[in-house]
């Protein structure tokens, strides 16, 4: 009897190791120096013009340096702190434009204002709170990627080929994951939990005022004909 | 199973300890963060080393016997179903796109935009549905300007940042490679004719090859006790071990079939130390700094555990008094193979790192992957180079100037994205949902009062030509 063979099928099911049999068969990578190749694309045209031209620049301007060292200094949530600035530029000229809007009846202004200043507010408040609560969560999924990634390269589970990659690109890799988790998290509170929750509150609102507007209309021409008729 | 303790476990805090074997007398009062500090800084940066430091009660945990029992009752529960998407290539390829984060960004925003906010809105009660009409328009005119505007001006900047970590890194000023890698060798960057060398060939102050990468370090299948492990992962680990004949020994009575005791590689023979403020972590004792070893194993002699410069069988150790260290060490000790688990733990030596930002905790310091024969199949023989929190505190700038740069233009044109949008929604408002604007009432009345012209114009002009 195979005892040795019997004690690997065990312990691949008790240990999620499917794949040990494999495992044991050496692997040579090759890995590719460390150069990108640029075959002539337009996209890697517009990538080199761009990072000679404007990148390479950038990094060379002390100032960025300076710049980058007190953004660091005071947080690492860059890409949130990016998300939300983006998205108060956009909501203070969504605002702007639509209570300046001649074009929309004067009603619809109002609820539309109202709509822009708190699918700016609520859901800047929302995603920084949710995103805190889930990093814990995220960095457990960072770790479990990370594991999974060196256990598939290490049991020979990928060719060759995408193991140089991936043993090139991993730790770029891992610091997108936790930059994705956020973005996704803040764009999906941006632009779709808020703003449907926003938008029945805000035609409320927008009713409300409206129809107070227009009982001070009532009320208004209800006093006109009677301090006519007090001056006559 | 009788566990034997060899240790008094109580005795050893660093304010406690008379292990004084190999410290000279001089530097009995030093703490060994400044030992560490005399001992390094003559041959290395200034500040390079300033935040290595050792403290906290250090305590061995004679734990693998309870973490076997452990693994025992949980087996089988380490699969997710979403580990499938994870390792799939979809989620590589969305990882990939990162480096153009305001494309994805608008990518997730289009089909937020696009299909499922203006399904929600629609559907949602409202007075006036025209409002709920307005604002799907917005919506989808939103996302359809976000995903083009992104393309067209975003991600030109972004792939030439792209272009630029990868290939010119090399080009920049010397002051700003300093600054942004704080370990690079800056005599190996060049050459003799001063011309710069590519990134490739570059070393770092520690002999060893260049490396940026401090995310990606020097990592570990997590340690498993040897009980638990199976016959083809103690094979490769050189241990010829038949487990049904082994059966109710403790490790250290263990044989390999041809009747040897059990021989690791110091480097796979894991113990879990656990450190006051720390918690408990691995440390191979193959890789852990002589240092953090005397301060855990009072009774150890920490001459014993290397000869010419190379640490030897953890089994054949010995304590101050002559004696060998730890008989029952096997029985306590855990290895490491991809083959048990994915779960990864970053290989550590002992050293310490204090954060110079935010909560300023101080953690163990991890390595880089860049040694000459480093194979990750493996627990390398030698640790590559340590990251410093001068280099995470570099990392970290470096970080957020390249999102900066990533970000800027689509910062910088917002507001005319944003106002396109807004002239976009009655052409969406018109398209979509058929809805034209409202003409104002002053219009109205100006229309219908030039229609009452005409036909009385016309009206006239039959008139006349009836005359």
């Amino acid at each position: 009897m195979n005892i040795n063979s019997l004690n690997n099928i065990q312990y691949q099911n008790r240990y999620y190791n499917k794949t040990s049999v494999r495992a044991a068969e050496p692997q040579t990578i090759q890995t590719k120096p460390n150069e990108v190749s640029f075959k002539g694309g337009f996209g890697d045209k517009v990538g080199k013009l761009f990072g000679e031209k404007y990148a390479q620049k950038m990094i060379d301007k002390p100032w960025m340096h300076k710049l980058s060292a007190k953004l660091a200094s005071v947080s690492k949530l860059m890409t949130q702190h990016m998300a939300t600035l983006g998205s108060f530029l956009t909501s203070a000229v969504y605002f702007y434009r639509t209570v300046t809007n001649k074009d929309l009846e004067p009603e619809k202004r109002n609820t539309l204002g109202i709509n822009q200043i708190g699918c700016f507010i609520v859901p800047t408040g929302c995603a920084y709170g949710v995103d805190h609560g889930l990093r814990t969560f995220n960095k457990n999924m960072e770790y479990r990627y990370s594991g999974l990634k060196r256990q598939q390269m290490a049991l020979g589970k990928l060719s060759p080929e995408k193991c140089a990659a991936l043993e090139k690109s991993l730790g770029t890799k891992l610091k997108c994951f936790g930059a994705l988790m956020g973005l996704a998290t803040f764009t999906t509170i941006y632009r779709y939990a808020t703003p449907v929750l926003i938008t029945p509150i805000a035609n409320k609102i927008g009713d409300w005022w409206n129809n107070r507007n227009a009982e001070k209309q009532v009320k208004t021409a209800e006093l006109k004909p009677e301090q006519t008729r007090a001056a006559a | 199973m009788k566990i034997h303790t060899t240790q008094n476990l109580n005795s050893l805090g660093r304010m406690q300890s008379t292990n004084t074997a190999n410290i000279p007398n001089e530097e009995i009062r030093l703490n060994y963060s400044e030992q560490m500090r005399k001992l390094k800084s003559s041959s290395l940066n200034d500040t390079y080393e300033s935040h290595v430091s050792f403290k906290g009660k250090k305590e061995f945990l004679k734990a693998a016997q309870a973490a076997a029992e452990k693994i025992k009752n949980t087996a089988g529960k380490e699969k997710k179903n979403y580990d499938k998407f994870l390792t799939s290539g979809v989620f590589d390829k969305m990882l990939d796109l990162m480096s153009h984060e305001v494309f994805v960004q608008a990518a997730i925003s289009a089909v937020i935009c696009c299909l499922l906010r203006p399904v929600t809105i629609m559907a949602l009660p409202a007075k006036d549905k025209d409002n709920n009409k307005y604002a799907s328009a917005h919506s989808i005119s939103s996302g359809f300007v976000g995903v083009i505007s992104s393309l067209l001006i975003s991600v030109p900047f972004s792939k030439g940042v792209k272009y630029a970590q990868k290939n010119l890194l090399h080009k920049l000023k010397e002051e700003h490679i300093k600054k942004m890698f704080p370990q690079v060798d800056i005599k190996s960057i060049a050459n003799a004719d001063g011309t710069r060398k590519p990134i490739g060939e570059w070393l770092d102050k520690f002999g060893n090859k260049f490396a940026a990468d401090t995310k990606d370090v020097m990592m570990a299948a997590k340690p498993r006790p040897i009980q638990v492990v199976s016959e083809s992962t103690l094979k490769e680990l050189g241990a010829d071990v038949d487990l049904k004949a082994m059966a109710g020994k403790p490790v250290s009575e263990w044989v390999t079939r041809d009747g040897k005791k059990l021989n690791f590689r110091p480097q796979d023979m894991f113990v879990q130390i656990k450190e006051e403020g720390m918690g408990t972590n691995y440390f191979s004792l193959g890789l852990a700094d002589k240092n953090f070893l005397a301060e855990t194993f009072e009774k150890l002699d920490i001459n014993t555990i290397e000869k010419e410069g190379k640490r030897i069988n953890p089994l054949e150790w010995k304590n101050k008094d002559g004696s060998q260290f730890m008989p029952d060490l096997l029985d306590n000790v855990f290895v490491s193979s991809w083959k048990e688990t994915f779960e990864a733990t970053p290989l550590y030596s002992g050293l310490k790192r204090t954060e110079t930002r935010g909560k300023k905790e101080t953690k163990y310091c991890a390595y880089q992957k860049n040694t000459k024969d480093y194979d990750a199949k493996k627990v390398p023989d030698k640790l590559g180079t340590k990251i410093s929190q001068e280099m995470l505190d570099a990392d970290d700038t470096n970080t957020v100037l390249y999102k900066l740069l990533g970000w800027l233009p689509d910062i910088v044109t917002r507001p005319v994205v944003a106002a396109s949008t807004i002239a976009l929604i009655p052409f969406v408002l018109k398209r979509v949902f058929h809805l034209e604007k409202k003409k104002k009432p002053e219009q109205v009345i100006a229309e219908q009062n030039n229609q009452v012209n005409t036909a009385k114009d016309k009206d006239e002009a039959v008139r006349k030509a009836a005359a």
